[in-house]
């Protein structure tokens, strides 16, 4: 059994669970700073409040999986993403206490809103900005990162740290129609027909920009044109389903509509630098750790994530409907 | 004068006792008398403290 | 301080780990006491407890938090700081950590949520399994995290092929020979936090004169459970050391001072002014005949020196040194305040001798004070190695320039410190408001807050559906 390609299938599905749901979460979080409603903005917290913690696990889970089945390659992105990852672990830090804080300090509610909203934004570029920088390449030397820790600020980065903001900004104002009612629900959808082209733009310019930055991304198209033709169709027939649910009944259709934008993209990532994992440098087989560790891992994997995928669906599922306008506040 | 004496004593003895006690419970469970009398002295204090601790209330009037 | 890559990565991972485990060990302490508190309301049905569980419940969510966030900085700080030890060690301790976010992190934040908003909402009994999942996720949380850094003290279970770790038994990497005595090691290092600050708090409040019940009760379990614990911890702790000078003999000769193999009967030094480049103490004050009687249980014991391991292979006796003295000595006053409680506690005096109480009320920080003595004897007792006897530490660090790690090292200081403030500035309200005003259900922590709550958002279906 080819346990590399299964543990990359793993991290693959750990990267994609984080995306989408810790995507909406920042998204709503960004999306504070255009809301100059107290009330509105304390309902916007609210209907990220229950589940956020479990969502932002799925971030370490894929750090982790990295270290114990690609220790090779995390070896060599942790330090050639060295400013970028600061950044944003420092910015989720800032978003996560906030979230305590806030509650805690009424006083300083809206001091602690601008903490919140700006670290969601910057933890986005950053992430963004690492897309970036992976598929433009890492400069490698064997094992080891050769290259500068600037390297990652450049111009198509910057343009995918732009994209990215923009996908979760849209992840966001489709959450906040499933889940909003009266003023915000009107609020997310005028967001929604900003973004959402604003994001499609940033989508067609990174993907074209990236056939010039990255000859690997060139020949993957040409090795794999049905697929990622496929792939990139679902991502359009997606938008423009998106569009035009917008405001309309089911409220969850524009979620279900980004949710699968969003996935089919990373789908289409994944094919582009498969089979290597430090993207177009080094393969799974070659970053890989011993057969041991990568069994052990995956038997971990298989057992337990079931379990925690079903009660993270049952989170979800009883907190299902319209995120009431009082909060979560109970028994006052 | 007498008085303040047994009083003195008292607060001496009341210093002495749980100090020399303690003393020696230490030294026998970090184990300077050996593995055996570690364990028999921890058992022995363990126990002790939790006969102590639900048999005697804290004070006059207990809660 | 040199602008060293090499030392500001070790600067860097010295601070955000010192700090984190301020956190994590409140965390396990409070989360146990914590379940033991709703067991014993529970059981009783005395609504003291039920106060007491709603004062501590704020403090430990606010900790948990803090502890989250720091945590996962740490996960990636492998790599940012010391890419090549992660390139090594990940074939062993990868697994180990992706087992610990598997079935502990998402554990915990899986019923966290209730244990903070389902009192009224789930039931009593589900609500105390709650928090013992919780209390469960810490302890395996320690476990895990716990085996990978013995594995990097005593490693075992793998081979060297190509310069890649190759493991070749799961069993004897994760049980490598110093897991299963650290592990009780730290749980009740964790538990002493939890009842010394359990213990100030109460004996703060008494001093004041006020929430009496309240103090009484928490001096009254705080101690108790002192008492029970600091008993067991000397005893491991001793055994630990037994097994350390096996497997690490160059960390315990570093840390009791000596250069020279000891003369007999040897002294027991508290105070040293070591010259590391001269291999001597330029200063030594110690008590007498204790040093053979603790360390080698005999009256003529000679303790081996540092000089023993080779000056390449030497840990810094200085860290080493007052890391172990600092957390041995706040070990040996929380026995002899265990034993003072002890016997007030039979003289019915143990909630009126102010000294006493002023004694615990200072004591209230002593665990986290020894956990990070005891860590930093841990952690600079195994250098110059990062994995002991395998990869130097120096050998382990990432290609990043020191300009960088300066930039980010402040970064960490600074943000670290605000976190530090609020926190700080949150328990002290706490405390200065007292139990009666504890809120029903914390605040504190977005996670999943009304998870699992059977009634829906909407309060008229509550009523109805609910109908108490």
């Amino acid at each position: 059994m080819d346990m590399p390609l299964l543990c990359a299938g793993f991290a693959a599905l750990s990267v994609t669970f984080y995306v989408l749901l810790d995507g909406f979460d920042l998204g709503v979080g960004a999306l504070l700073l255009l809301q100059p409603h107290e009330k509105s903005r304390d309902h916007m917290v609210d209907s990220i409040t229950p589940t956020w913690d479990g969502n932002e696990t799925w971030l370490i889970m894929t750090g982790v999986t990295l270290l114990a089945a690609f220790p090779i390659a995390y070896g060599i992105l942790m330090p050639a993403l060295y400013i970028p990852i600061v950044v944003m672990l420092l910015a989720l830090g800032l978003r996560g206490v906030s979230f305590e804080f806030r509650s805690q300090m009424k006083f300083y509610r809206r001091r602690w809103d601008v903490i919140f909203a700006v670290g969601s934004i910057v933890a986005a570029c950053m992430q963004g900005l690492i897309l970036g920088a992976l598929l433009q390449g890492i400069s490698v030397q064997g094992i080891t990162f050769s290259g500068n820790v600037l390297d990652c600020f450049r111009p198509f980065s910057v343009l995918c740290a732009l994209c990215v903001l923009a996908g979760y900004v849209v992840l966001g104002g489709c959450w906040l129609q499933f889940k909003a009612t009266a003023q915000l629900h009107g609020f997310s959808g005028r967001t929604l027909r900003l973004a959402l082209p604003l994001f499609m733009l940033f989508f067609f310019a990174v993907g074209r920009m990236s056939l010039f930055v990255q000859p690997g991304i060139l020949a993957a198209w040409q090795n794999h044109p049905v697929l990622l033709g496929t792939l990139s169709c679902i991502v359009l027939l997606a938008a423009f389903i998106l569009f035009g649910s917008i405001g309309k009944r089911p409220d969850v259709r524009p979620l279900i509509a980004g949710l699968v934008m969003i996935a089919a993209g990373i789908g289409g990532l994944a094919i582009l630098v498969f089979p290597t994992i430090v993207p177009f440098r080094i393969s799974i087989w070659d970053a890989s750790s011993s057969r041991l560790s990568q069994i052990f891992l995956l038997t971990g994997a298989i057992v337990v994530t079931p379990v925690v995928l079903g009660y993270s669906f049952f989170a979800y599922w009883v907190f299902r409907g319209k995120t009431p306008e009082k909060g979560w506040g109970g028994y006052e | 004068m007498l008085k303040n004496l047994s009083l003195t004593f008292a607060k001496i003895v009341g210093f002495l006792v749980p100090s020399l006690v303690g003393v020696t419970f230490f030294f026998a469970i970090i184990g300077v008398f050996g593995l055996g009398i570690a364990v028999a002295g921890l058992l022995l204090a363990v126990i002790g403290a939790v006969v102590l601790v639900r048999r005697v209330p804290a004070e006059g009037d207990a809660r | 301080m040199s602008l060293n890559p090499a030392t500001l990565a070790r600067v860097q991972f010295a601070f955000t780990v010192s700090f984190h485990i301020i956190f994590p060990t409140m965390s396990i302490g409070l989360a146990m006491f914590l379940a033991v508190i709703e067991g014993l309301w529970l059981k009783t049905r005395d609504g003291l407890y039920l106060e007491i569980y709603r004062f501590w419940l704020s403090i430990f969510a606010m900790g948990f938090g803090v502890g989250v966030v720091t945590g996962i900085v740490l996960s990636f700080e492998f790599g940012l700081g010391f890419a090549k030890f992660a390139q090594l060690a990940g074939p062993a301790i990868g697994p180990m950590i992706a087992l610990e976010v598997l079935t502990s992190f998402f554990l915990e934040a899986g019923f966290l949520g209730i244990m903070l908003f389902g009192m009224h909402r789930v039931g009593p009994k589900l609500h105390f399994f709650a928090t013992c999942m919780v209390a469960l996720g810490t302890l395996l949380s320690a476990s895990w995290i716990l085996s990978a850094n013995s594995w990097m003290q005593t490693p075992d279970g793998v081979a060297v092929h190509d310069g890649r770790l190759v493991v070749i038994n799961w069993w004897h990497v994760v049980n490598n020979p110093s897991w299963l005595v650290r592990l009780p090691h730290m749980l009740s290092a964790a538990y002493l936090t939890a009842s010394f600050l359990v213990a100030g708090v109460g004996a703060w409040y008494l001093l004041q004169g006020k929430h009496l019940a309240f103090a009484k009760k928490s001096v009254a379990l705080g101690t108790a459970f002192a008492t029970v614990l600091i008993a067991g911890q000397v005893f491991i702790g001793d055994i630990l050391y037994g097994t350390m000078l096996k497997h690490q003999p160059s960390k315990m000769q570093a840390a009791e001072g000596f250069w020279e193999k000891s003369a007999s009967p040897a002294p027991y030094y508290w105070v040293i002014l070591p010259d590391q480049k001269e291999q001597r103490n330029r200063f030594a004050l110690g008590v007498p005949y204790l040093g053979s009687i603790w360390l080698m249980h005999s009256l003529h014991g000679r303790v081996e020196g540092l000089k023993s391991t080779p000056a390449e292979q030497q840990p810094i006796m200085g860290m080493v040194f007052y890391g172990f003295r600092i957390m041995y000595g706040i070990a040996i006053l929380m026995f002899a305040v265990a034993t003072a409680s002890l016997w007030l506690r039979w003289k019915r005096r143990l909630f009126t001798t102010r000294w006493f109480l002023r004694c615990l009320v200072t004591m209230t920080p002593s665990g986290i004070v020894a956990t990070l003595g005891g860590w930093y004897l841990a952690e600079t007792g195994r250098q110059p190695w990062v994995i002991f006897g395998m990869l130097r530490t120096i050998d382990a660090v990432s290609p990043v320039p020191a300009q960088t790690l300066l930039a980010t090292l402040i970064a960490f200081v600074c943000i670290y410190a605000f976190f530090m403030t609020a926190f700080l500035i949150f328990v002290a309200r706490v405390i200065r408001r007292g139990p009666e005003s504890a809120s029903i259900h914390a605040e504190a922590s977005g996670s999943l807050k009304n998870a699992l709550r059977p009634q829906v958002l909407d309060r008229a279906n509550a009523n109805a559906v609910v109908g108490r």
